[in-house]
């Protein structure tokens, strides 16, 4: 099934959420179909699965136990979830209707999906779409991303693959509201499809210049740059993207307007978060043998949507370390509010990691035992969705 | 640990002199650095000298060359870097005992001699050290698969389109999933295309018409240096501009010795190995090199004739039985030389000490002489040898 939620909210908003994870790919390297004559190096992969499963679950979290983290946007609540899936086995996810497997995500599967969820996105003007992507893509002149049965012709190998550039381009002109595009696969430049003439992959929807750009706003966030891979752990564990991506979204992002009540999470503070969250993610973990840094890139246009309006403001992750590290534990890492609570890690040798609302804090490190003199910042600052920090002893 | 890289004949400024450099640096750090225990990013001087070479003031249009009569229109020039490239994946395709331009037909003959062509063609044309030490790490892991499974199922059933991505997929063990390809891939597909472009049956285009002007002009080429050299060397107190170019790099790298990594390496391909030879023997003899590697040169050739400053007709006395004594500043001293290889010679019943080192190439003729640092194998050869004692 591709539909797993949707509540009738006829003349009011809603959110409606089309996500795709492809990790099997019968035609490409370690497949169990016929190779494809022009496989571009691209392997099976176990991420997109285990990857989609996590955003749905995020997603259907509150739907399903109130009060749990996940989608919270009284504005414009969870309307309709569509979700395609290719794995070796088949993949079964918990919705509010009970437990339903995903459909494959071939190309016409894609397209199919693709189509219904235009439809829901367009029955009201402040709409918000959100259209999640975990698989193999490519870069030529534009951005593609690879369905199931990529490669499955051999005179047409790269035929079931969409474009998704131009995909964002056309919807412009076809939804008045709102669309989040979080794309989660490599931008890697392909050799093969580019000195190849006419071997574009065609968009979702076509370009259709004689309509003007009516959206509110559009956010794309791509999981790296152009000519750049997107990586994951091995042994199908969620991408380094979207562990990012889910990560902001619980509670790591978001700007309070003035006189508002709630947080709210737009495109600019999302596409921040992530970025920054992604560099953290390397900053802890630097034998990443991925090397490359993967530094999301993302286009933020036209004015303000919230996907997620929160109840508290949002939290920072706080790294604090010292230098050198052989006096490490003989001090007490710590940091103080402007309202007087305050948090400490005492003469541990390790890296001292809490998680704190935003705000102004006194951050520093102290010897009890003296010998060595304190180290004090006065007013730092802490703003989702991190705040890394060495502190230096001296001498 | 600095390496000095001496240069031989036949070598000019142009985009194929530096893309040499490149791929040839990154396959010193990649394979040969370590193992010398050179650190990843230790100096390699590469002095340039071919400036300093013959100049012949008809640019060798004494060179009989009929294709210069014809005019192209359009197709790869035969000078342009890709071009370049192009010549030398076909000089050493040359006489090639297998290699037939079809990657599959060949692998099915002869696997591991096809990655290793595969991976030179593909070196051929880096255009950053970068690519170049990228694909020497990929090549080390495909050439120890090819050598664990010399026949692999896969390649029954492959296609030019996607033996490459299955090498890479059989070979390359990555600890991250990429939701990409990585790169290597189209740089590999790109030196399959050279390998095809290369076919010198394909007489009528830039590869075919490169090798054969080739074939002239490095023959004329060698003999011009030589002759420049030996009438411009100068003396100890004013040397020529050959000998103060090579001198300048060796004075540099050895200023880079430090306490722990005090090793000076010198490699020398072909006629470098007679400048380095006159230099250690009689220009600078204060100079201290751990290891010598005389790659395609006529060291010993020349010594034989006695045409080196420090040559002494009466040295040894009881030809050829004797030797003439290594220098005294030099360590170690490996010679590789291939006996398809006709401007290649042995050394080792010239000079006392010396490892004389068969390297085949499995080219023929002028092909052979260029071919050695083209071929990732080779530097693997080195490298194993190095660290033999």
């Amino acid at each position: 099934m591709t539909l797993l939620y949707e509540v009738a909210a006829v003349g009011s908003p809603g959110t409606h959420l089309l996500a795709i994870g492809v990790g099997y790919y019968p035609h490409l390297l370690g497949g169990d179909r016929k190779l494809a004559d022009r496989p571009l190096g691209l392997k099976q992969l176990t991420s997109p699965p285990v990857s989609i499963q996590a955003l749905l679950n995020w997603f259907f979290a509150p739907l399903l136990a109130p009060g749990t983290i996940g989608f919270v946007n009284p504005n414009a609540p969870l309307a309709s979830v569509a979700a395609l899936t290719s794995a070796p086995q088949p993949v079964a996810i918990t919705t509010p209707n009970g437990v339903v497997n995903l459909q494959a995500a071939t190309r016409q599967g894609i397209q199919d999906a693709f189509d219904a969820w235009l439809l829901r996105l367009k029955g009201h003007a402040d709409n918000i779409g959100v259209l999640y992507f975990c698989g193999h893509g490519i870069t030529v002149a534009d951005h593609y991303l690879l369905a199931e049965d990529f490669g499955h012709n051999m005179n047409q190998p790269w035929v079931n693959a969409f474009d998704i550039s131009t995909t964002i381009r056309a919807l412009e002109r076809e939804v008045p509201g709102a669309v989040y595009y979080f794309i989660d696969a490599c931008r890697e430049v392909s050799r093969e499809m580019a000195v190849t003439l006419r071997a574009d992959p065609n968009p979702l929807l076509p370009l259709d210049f004689d309509k003007k750009v009516i959206r509110r706003s559009v956010t794309a966030v791509f999981a790296t740059g152009e000519g750049d891979l997107a990586y994951a752990p091995k042994g199908g564990k969620v991408s380094r993207f979207t562990s990012a991506l889910i990560c902001a979204m619980s509670g790591f992002c978001g700007v309070k307007p003035p006189g508002g009540t709630t947080w709210n999470v737009d495109g600019e503070s999302i596409s921040n978060a992530i970025r920054q969250l992604l560099e953290y993610e390397a900053l802890e973990t630097p034998d990443l043998t991925g090397k490359g840094k993967q530094v999301s890139e993302q286009l933020v246009q036209g004015s303000p949507m919230p996907l997620l309006r929160l109840a508290s403001a949002p939290k920072v992750k706080v790294r604090l370390d010292l230098a050198p590290t052989h006096r490490r534990a003989d001090y007490e890492l710590y940091l103080l509010s402007a309202k007087g609570v305050r948090v400490a890690q005492v003469q541990l040798d390790k890296v001292f990691r809490v998680e704190l609302p935003r705000g102004f804090y006194e951050v520093g490190a102290q010897a009890p035992a003296g010998g060595w003199p304190p180290v004090v910042h006065l007013e730092e600052e802490l703003v989702p969705p991190i705040y890394p920090l060495i502190l230096q002893s001296q001498p | 640990m600095p390496i000095v890289f001496v240069h031989g004949v036949n070598n000019r400024d142009s985009a194929a002199y530096r893309e040499n450099e490149l791929g040839r640096n990154g396959l010193l750090r990649e394979i040969v650095g370590p193992a010398l225990g050179l650190s990843p990013d230790a100096p390699i001087y590469s002095p340039y000298w071919g400036e300093h070479g013959a100049k012949f003031a008809w640019n060798m249009s004494v060179i009989p060359n009929p294709d210069d009569t014809a005019e192209t229109f359009g197709g790869i020039g035969v000078d342009g870097a890709e071009g370049a490239a192009i010549g030398r994946v076909a000089g050493l395709m040359a006489s090639s005992p297998i290699m037939s331009g079809n990657i599959v037909a060949d692998a099915k003959q002869n696997f591991p001699e096809a990655v290793d062509t595969l991976y030179a063609a593909a070196i051929a044309g880096v255009t950053s050290e970068q690519q170049a030490r990228h694909l020497a790490r990929s090549y080390m892991l495909s050439a120890a698969y090819a050598v664990a499974t010399p026949n692999p199922p896969w390649v029954e059933t492959a296609s030019e389109g996607n033996f490459v991505d299955q090498l890479e997929d059989a070979a390359n063990v990555t600890e991250e999933e990429a939701f990409g390809a990585g790169g290597i891939i189209d740089s590999l597909k790109e030196g399959m295309s050279r390998l095809a472009n290369a076919l010198p049956g394909l007489a009528s285009n830039g590869a075919g018409r490169l090798l054969r002007k080739k074939l002239n002009s490095e023959v004329t080429r060698f003999a011009g240096d030589a002759f420049t050299y030996l009438a411009q060397r100068g003396t100890k107190q004013a040397p020529g501009p050959i000998v103060a170019t090579v001198m300048d790099s060796l004075t540099k790298a050895n200023a880079e010795r430090e306490p722990g990594d005090d090793q000076l390496i010198v490699i020398a391909h072909s006629f470098g190995g007679e400048i380095v030879y006159d230099i250690l023997t009689h220009f600078a003899t204060q100079f201290q090199v751990d290891c010598l590697v005389t790659v395609g040169s006529q060291v010993g050739l020349f010594e034989e004739m006695k045409l080196y400053l420090a040559s002494k007709a009466e040295l040894p006395p009881d030809p050829p039985q004797g030797r003439v004594a290594m220098p005294t500043n030099l360590s170690r001293w490996i010679n590789v030389y291939d006996t398809n290889d006709v401007l290649s010679y042995r050394l080792e019943p010239v000079v006392a000490g010396v490892v004389d080192f068969f390297y085949d190439t499995g080219y023929s003729m002028l092909g052979s002489h260029g071919g050695y640092f083209l071929r990732p194998s080779f530097y693997t050869r080195l490298a194993e040898r190095l660290k033999q004692d």
